[in-house]
């Protein structure tokens, strides 16, 4: 971190960057609106800043990994991960660590518990922060399979390495209020339900808007797709074809 | 101009070879403006369909010529010019050519956005034909012809500010930042997140003596209709002299840039 300090400051900026421009967002955005599906102007401010502690986590230990999976496989350097004695999934998932994201994490958990308790005057107990924990923790696994299942496709397609990038827009949905979506088409609402859960269902531990419906969707869904993603991996290696392929 | 046809016409061989990853790029335009539509239609629906005076039609023609719009006129060279050319050195291979670097880059360029046209055209033909939602466009011949004009113009404010972009890498090896600080600029500011007239007065004044809203905002506003023919001459006007403006910037970064730079290998 020290010896690329030009590199690690570029991505700080980038990143408080992303993360005061999304809070901004949902600013200009409620100047002009009080409520949006039920979701007052303060929860959708609290829905913003806990995306932004959210993708901060993912972004600290995984997007970068998919960044370098989207090489390995174009360069056919995965071959030498299959060959090490560890886990191929482990050891394309947690290579490197972003460590400019936890400082956005650290500076947007701040400002969230600024906005509830002083600003809004919200009760905030002990267990809705643990309860909020818990669920972000599974939040980040549930999403973390969804990009690894995509990215799994470029063993098939080497080429389209930008499926990455394209995941970072899909990501962004999850700013987005699940109404928002579940109001549009059902069709669309299916597609995107995951995505949906991961930052709506923190955010409505901590306004006390969760229900038991919320949080078991979310578990069975992170279960289900932990195991998708594991054989579909396992699957994938199958084909793998080296950059020889 | 029968070489610059050549190199344009050879560019263009690489269209079908790259058609799914600029399908995705293409999606990821997409994604955000259909999202923001649906949270305003949140909006309306709550409010009973008065909030800040919107309504859905207007709101739907928006954003889905906004996808058309930004999908034509927001090129991105940014990353080829300061990673692949100025940071690797591959700078040297055009500094041989008998053209300027700027033309080989814009004939680069161009394949892209007329593809994504292609696609977003496609995909909103589907939408619009499959959905009961109805969008707001201009009717009258003169107009089109003269969003035309805009088009082009912004088209080429976009090639310039990013190329300009990408040329700071001639003294900064690490540029991420400053383009993420630039696209999140050109999001607020541009109005690709909600319509510029929405935002507060004073962040509307910053954005009217920027180039940001003339690459995407004005054209689409003329394309849905909403301002009269002298208003449209008098932002060609304006995006003529931001073009000029940034000519001039690009010329003279461009001369300072390349007596700095330096290459090893090939």
């Amino acid at each position: 971190m020290l010896m690329y300090r030009a590199n690690f400051f570029s991505n700080l900026i980038s990143t408080l960057g992303w993360g005061l421009f999304q809070v901004l967002s949902i600013f200009l955005f409620t100047n002009k609106v009080q409520s949006v599906y039920g979701w007052s102007k303060n929860e959708l401010i609290i829905l913003v800043i806990v995306y932004s502690i959210f993708i901060g986590i993912f972004h600290t230990f995984f997007s970068r990994n998919f960044q370098r999976f989207s090489q390995l496989i174009d360069s056919g350097q995965l071959d030498m991960l299959l060959l090490k004695p560890l886990d191929s999934q482990f050891l394309v998932s947690f290579w490197v660590v972003n460590y400019a994201n936890l400082v956005r994490v650290i500076l947007a958990f701040i400002l969230l518990l600024y906005i509830m308790i002083a600003w809004m005057k919200m009760p905030l107990t002990v267990l809705d922060v643990i309860g909020f924990l818990v669920i972000t923790f599974l939040g980040n696994c549930l999403l973390y399979t969804i990009w690894f299942t995509v990215c799994t496709l470029m063993i098939w397609f080497p080429r389209m390495h930008n499926l990455v990038d394209l995941m970072y827009d899909v990501s962004s949905i999850a700013r987005f209020p699940q109404e928002t979506v579940k109001h549009a088409a059902i069709s669309l609402f299916l597609f995107v339900f995951p995505l949906t859960l991961i930052v709506t269902t923190p955010t409505k531990v901590l306004v006390h808007k969760a229900f038991t419906g919320d949080v078991f969707g979310m578990i069975i869904c992170g279960i289900v797709l932990v195991f998708v993603s594991r054989l579909f991996w396992k699957f994938s290696l199958r084909y793998y074809t080296s950059a020889s392929g | 101009m029968k070489r610059f046809l050549a190199i344009f016409l050879l560019h263009f061989q690489h269209i079908p070879q790259h058609r799914a990853q600029s399908f995705v790029w293409f999606i990821q335009l997409f994604i955000n403006p259909l999202f923001m539509m649906l949270l305003w239609f949140g909006a309306l629906k709550t409010s009973g369909g008065t909030t800040a005076h919107l309504t859905f039609e207007y709101i739907t023609s928006y954003y889905f010529l906004l996808v058309f719009v930004s999908s034509v006129t927001m090129a991105h060279p940014e990353y080829g010019v300061a990673e692949q050319d100025i940071n690797a050195g591959r700078l040297t291979k055009y500094l041989l050519k008998p053209f300027s670097y700027y033309w080989f880059k814009f004939n680069e360029e161009i394949h892209y956005r007329i593809i994504q046209g292609v696609f977003a055209i496609v995909i909103l033909f589907l939408i619009l034909t499959f959905t009961n939602l109805q969008i707001e466009l201009a009717s009258d011949a003169l107009t089109w012809l003269l969003i035309v004009a805009m088009v082009i113009n912004a088209f080429f404010i976009s090639y310039t500010f990013k190329m300009i972009l990408g040329l700071t890498a001639f003294w900064y090896t690490e540029v991420h930042g400053i383009f993420q600080l630039a696209d999140m600029s050109s999001i607020v500011l541009g109005g690709y997140l909600m319509p510029i007239h929405l935002l507060p007065p004073w962040m509307y004044t910053i954005a009217t003596f920027t180039p940001m809203p003339y690459i995407v905002y004005y054209p689409l506003i003329a394309a849905q209709g909403t301002i009269e023919h002298l208003d449209i001459i008098k932002i060609i006007g304006i995006q003529l002299v931001w073009l000029f403006v940034l000519g001039a910037l690009y010329k003279t970064m461009w001369k300072k840039g390349i007596n700095s730079f330096t290459a090893v290998g090939q």
